[in-house]
C-alpha cells in the first residue's frame, strides 16, 4: 500500500491526473478520518478533505520517493485541519470536548488509534506531559492552550512540552534502531 | 540527549509550536537545507503515527469531483482533444508583473509537434507539444528552475518544473503559464502565458 501510494504521488509530480484519482480512492477514507478527528464537523471536513489533495498535487513535484507517502499525506491532512481550526476560531472547548481534549491519554479509542511504537514511547512519559503533547499535535493547541486549559503556568508549560519531547525523541530513536 | 537541551526547531515546526513568522522562516529553509528537511521529517512520520490506526470514514459523495473542478476546472474542458481536430497554440498576453520579458516563437511544426521558444529575460525556455497526445515537454535554459502552472478560475495550479514531460490533454482555453516561483508559493509571479485554442 505504501508503495503504491509513493508511486501514485511520483506519477501526480508528472501532471499524471488518473494517478491524483487513484490516490484519492486509495486514502481517502483514512484522511477523512483525520480531518473528522480533528475537526469534528463533517462539512468542515470536507472542506478540508479538498484541501488536503489540492496541496498534494501541488506538493508532488517535491515528494521525496523514498520517503512513507500515506504519512506525508497524514501531515498534510493534520496540517490542513489545523489550519481551519485556528483560522475559524473553533476551540473544542466550545463544543463541550474539554474533558477528552483535557486528557485524550483517558480514551480508550484515542490511545488504541495510536501507532504501537508511538504509544509506547508516550506512555514512559508522565501522563500529564503526553497529554500536553498529544494536545499540541492534534488539536494545534499552543503553549498557552494548554497552560490555560490544565490550569498551569505558561512556563511549567513549557518545560514540560521541551522535556518531554526530548524524551520522546530518545524513545522513538531507540525503537527506530530495533 | 537532557532534558537541558533547547527543543529542535525542527520539533517546534512539527508540532505547529513556532510563531506564524518563525513557522514561514522554517519553512524556507526546510526548501533549501536537506539536514533540517530531513529532521522535521523524522518528527512529521513519527507523529502522523498519531492517526495510524483511525477507522476509515467514508468521504462525501461528489468531494473527487470539486477537487478536480478547483485544480483543473470544469470537467469537460479537462477532457483529451478528439482525434481528428487540429490544435493550435496562440501566444497570449503576457501578465504586466515584467512585461519586457516574454517573448515567444514558434520555431518549428513538425508533424504531430511543435516547438516554441520563451524569452522569459532570465534565460530561454523550449516547449514541445504533442499536438495529437497534448503532452507537452519543456526544456530551460534559465539561471533559475522555471515553473509551470496551469490557469484555473481562482489562481493556478501547479504542473511541475520546466524539464518533466506533462501529459495533460490540454484542451481549449487551457492557459499555461511560467513562473520562477516554485510550487509552494501561493502568490507566483508569472513570466509568461501560453494559450491553446482549438483550430477551426
Amino acid at each position: 500500500m505504501t508503495g503504491q501510494i509513493c508511486h501514485e504521488i511520483s506519477l501526480m509530480a508528472t501532471g499524471d491526473r488518473q494517478a491524483l484519482q487513484r490516490l484519492y480512492k486509495l486514502t481517502s477514507e483514512r484522511m477523512f478520518a483525520i480531518l473528522m478527528r480533528i475537526l469534528r464537523d463533517r462539512a468542515d471536513a470536507e472542506d478540508a478533505l479538498q484541501n488536503v489533495y489540492i496541496k498534494a498535487w501541488r506538493g508532488a513535484p517535491s515528494f521525496d520517493v523514498t520517503r512513507n507517502g500515506e504519512a506525508w499525506l497524514a501531515t498534510i491532512a493534520r496540517n490542513v485541519a489545523i489550519d481551519s481550526l485556528r483560522q475559524s476560531r473553533k476551540r473544542l472547548d466550545e463544543d463541550g470536548e474539554l474533558d477528552m481534549v483535557a486528557d485524550p491519554t483517558r480514551s480508550t479509542s484515542t490511545i488504541h488509534q495510536i501507532r504501537a511504537d508511538l504509544r509506547s514511547c508516550l506512555a514512559t512519559l508522565d501522563q500529564t506531559h503526553a497529554t500536553a503533547v498529544l494536545q499540541v499535535y492534534m488539536y494545534g493547541l499552543s503553549y498557552q492552550d494548554v497552560a490555560d486549559t490544565l490550569g498551569t503556568p505558561l512556563n511549567t508549560v513549557r518545560t514540560w512540552l521541551r522535556r518531554s519531547l526530548l524524551k520522546l525523541r530518545e524513545c522513538l530513536e531507540s525503537a527506530d534502531d530495533l | 540527549m537532557t532534558s537541558d537541551q533547547p527543543l529542535p526547531l525542527a520539533a517546534e515546526l512539527a508540532m505547529g509550536l513556532l510563531q506564524e513568522d518563525e513557522a514561514h522562516k522554517a519553512e524556507r529553509r526546510r526548501a533549501t537545507d536537506p539536514a533540517f528537511d530531513a529532521e522535521v521529517w523524522w518528527w512529521e512520520e513519527r507523529l502522523a503515527g498519531c492517526f495510524a490506526n483511525l477507522p476509515p470514514q467514508k468521504a462525501p459523495k461528489g468531494t473527487y469531483d470539486k477537487i478536480e473542478a478547483r485544480l483543473f476546472g470544469a470537467p469537460d474542458t479537462a477532457k483529451a482533444p478528439d482525434k481528428g481536430f487540429g490544435w493550435k497554440p496562440v501566444v497570449g498576453g503576457i501578465i504586466g508583473v515584467k512585461a519586457t520579458l516574454l517573448a515567444a516563437f514558434l520555431i518549428t511544426r513538425a508533424l504531430n509537434t511543435e516547438t516554441h521558444v520563451y524569452d522569459t529575460g532570465i534565460g530561454q525556455m523550449t516547449l514541445r507539444w504533442n499536438t495529437q497526445s497534448g503532452s507537452i515537454r519543456s526544456q530551460s535554459a534559465a539561471q533559475t528552475t522555471l515553473h509551470i502552472w496551469i490557469k484555473t478560475p481562482t489562481g493556478y495550479s501547479y504542473l511541475g518544473n520546466a524539464g518533466q514531460k506533462l501529459s495533460l490533454p490540454f484542451a481549449s482555453g487551457t492557459v499555461l503559464a511560467l513562473s520562477a516561483d516554485g510550487p509552494l508559493s501561493k502568490a507566483p509571479k508569472m513570466l509568461a502565458e501560453h494559450h491553446f485554442t482549438r483550430e477551426d
